[in-house]
């Protein structure tokens, strides 16, 4: 069964968007590669989610079995959280899983759907450039000191993981061009 | 009026306008905070943003969701529902309206056990709704126990939405998972109390299954079947499920347990493989990323609101209405209900319900019994024509004789029971906040 039946609505199209003649072959060719690229990044990613099962449950089991744990391991958890947040938000524009209302939308021509396919990937473009621009101070005061866990015995790499929104932010940016290229060229192709 | 107010107005109404135009939920949300937080104060306001993103996504609370989801999927995985309604089909089908009992006791545990609406919908439309049809049920009917059944899971902890509601309304997940157990089974029951009423009433509409089709099955191979299959992933939730509740162990931790058992069960059923662990990661991290995305651009879009004094014009809008707390109560039903037509249970609990939180709070209204009256009203926003979610994916999986109208047809009774459930637990809040109470919570 596929991720379609799992709790979302009906998906953003785009990624099986239909391709058309060979039209605009570059851009074409650039949206395949930048879905690779973050398929591959996507994926890698996903197994945090079973990393995050197996830090949790070892957790669990020693708290309540040995009385003992450790703070670094603790935190663990929520280091693995944040990854699959921030990295899988570009994976899932590339999958079509973020949600739409279509009460409207599904009325759409196809080429008014395109273009409001056109408009989103540029909208996600612009918000990425935003949060990447708004949160580079905030990093970059975390980098400097070479910020880490304000627990003792905790994880002494704060300042990577809070540079994980921009690199989030930047992989969404980049799918999103993708995803723009798709729509123009299936725009054009639906005139 | 002050700009800023008519700048919070302007703000939900271009939230809409690109909502229903159909941008991305997430990006409506962004944009439209961000251009008009920056018109009312410039880009200061902002300063905050980063600060609010890691704090979502390092959210203690929030890891519960990519550990139900895991564990939902996973036994997804494991083809729970088929083994369920095999079993559960047949042990009911001698009644009349047998199988549509047996078909809303499915969604019951299912709900408690992957708590995956579409998921259970459309398993439950692809196995039951040929054979109900083939038994002469009455399309209509069929279709709207399976949309409502599939549906109990979003209301039947552990639920996504109970763990969101919790960390909005700044309750503890274990507390609404235990307020949310006697609204669920209330509307359960009101659905199997109609089921058995049109069996005695309207017995050409749920029709009895033949003797000589329960004769091929034997009570033993049943029992088997029941023991083998269905039994693991039973203990297992209700371990998750009982350790929250009884307050043993945190949500998140229970949902760790819950994520290994589920793998355990799935191999005990001999379904486990490499490829099923690869397709679970991957669609527990597509359906987290999705749900954290939302809740990240909320928080732009929240910043903006507050800045924007829009608390304060929510306040005054509701000094408007007479009739005090429970008219306010009402207006807030009212207005969800008729959302649900729109937008889904996301959009509601990360917009409406903030928007809302304050003034309920200040009215002293108990935060509990508001957030299942907002859970069991969501529940008609997944049946609601033209685009309630439930009937889309019903739609997707449905034989072509099924006109989109049966349908919708046949879920209207089932919303009339939800409005029903509601008014009861407006009426009798003890059915949403004794349980929580009971235990202790």
């Amino acid at each position: 069964m596929d991720a379609r039946a799992l709790g979302s609505r009906p998906r953003v199209p785009g990624h099986d968007a239909e391709t058309g003649l060979s039209y605009l072959p570059a851009l074409q060719s650039l949206a395949a590669r930048i879905d690779t690229f973050i398929d591959v990044f996507g994926r890698i990613t996903a197994w945090s989610t079973f990393a995050l099962v197996l830090v949790m449950a070892g957790n669990v089991l020693l708290r309540y079995l040995f009385s003992t744990g450790s703070v670094w391991s603790q935190e663990l958890e929520w280091h693995l959280m944040a990854p699959i947040s921030l990295f899988g938000i570009s994976y899932a524009l590339r999958h079509g899983e973020h949600v739409r209302v279509d009460v409207v939308y599904g009325s759409f021509s196809p080429r008014k759907k395109r273009l409001v396919d056109l408009i989103s990937a540029l909208l996600a473009i612009v918000v990425s450039i935003l949060v990447i621009k708004l949160s580079w101070n905030y990093v970059g005061q975390s980098w400097a000191i070479g910020e880490a866990s304000a627990n003792p015995g905790g994880i002494p790499y704060r300042y990577v993981l809070k540079a994980l929104i921009p690199i989030g932010f930047a992989l969404l940016a980049v799918q999103s061009v993708a995803e723009a290229a798709r729509a123009l060229i299936a725009f054009r192709n639906a005139a | 009026m002050p700009l800023n107010e008519i700048l919070a107005i302007g703000m939900l109404v271009a939230f809409f306008v690109f909502l229903l135009a159909g941008i991305p939920v997430a990006l409506t949300l962004a944009i439209s905070g961000f251009v008009f937080g920056w018109l009312g104060f410039g880009p200061l306001l902002f300063n905050l943003l980063p600060n609010r993103i890691f704090g979502a996504v390092t959210n203690y609370t929030l890891i519960a969701i990519p550990l139900f989801v895991f564990m939902g999927v996973m036994l997804e995985k494991s083809r729970l529902a088929e083994d369920l309604m095999d079993v559960v089909g047949l042990a009911a089908g001698k009644l009349r309206g047998g199988l549509g009992l047996g078909i809303i006791l499915v969604g019951v545990l299912m709900g408690a056990t992957t708590g995956i609406v579409g998921a259970t919908v459309v398993t439950l439309g692809l196995l039951t709704l040929p054979g109900l049809l083939r038994r002469g049920y009455d399309k209509g009917l069929a279709c709207g126990t399976i949309c409502a059944s599939g549906t109990l899971g979003q209301i039947i902890p552990p639920s996504l939405i109970l763990i969101l509601l919790a960390d909005i309304m700044s309750e503890s997940v274990g507390t609404l998972f235990a307020a949310a157990v006697m609204p669920g089974l209330l509307l359960a029951g009101i659905y199997c109390a109609y089921m058995l009423g049109l069996g005695l009433l309207a017995p050409k509409m749920a029709p009895a299954v033949s003797d000589a089709e329960r004769a091929q099955v034997s009570w033993s191979q049943l029992t088997i079947k029941l023991l083998r299959v269905v039994a693991p992933p039973l203990g297992l939730i209700l371990a998750v499920l009982g350790s929250i509740i009884g307050g043993v162990a945190a949500p998140t931790e229970a949902a760790s347990m819950g994520a290994l058992g589920a793998i355990g069960v799935t191999a005990l059923g001999r379904r486990f493989s490499w490829q099923v662990l690869k397709e679970t990661v991957q669609t527990t991290t597509k359906i987290t990323a999705m749900v954290m995305f939302i809740l990240i651009c909320a928080q732009v879009f929240a910043l903006a609101f507050r800045g924007l004094q829009g608390e304060r014009l929510v306040h005054d809008f509701f000094q408007l209405l007479p009739g005090g707390t429970n008219a306010a109560v009402w207006f807030l039903m009212a207005l969800i209900f008729v959302l649900g037509f729109f937008i889904e249970w996301i959009e509601i609990s990360y917009i409406v319900v903030p928007l809302f939180l304050p003034v309920f709070q200040q009215l002293g209204v108990d935060p509990v019994w508001l957030a299942m009256l907002i859970c069991v009203n969501l529940q008609t926003s997944f049946l609601t024509p033209p685009f309630g979610w439930a009937l889309f994916f019903l739609r997707g999986v449905a034989p072509p004789d099924i006109a989109t109208g049966d349908i919708y047809r046949g879920v209207i009774p089932f919303v009339l029971m939800q409005i029903l459930a509601l008014t009861l637990v407006f009426l009798f809040p003890g059915l949403a906040t004794w349980l929580p109470k009971a235990i202790g919570w």
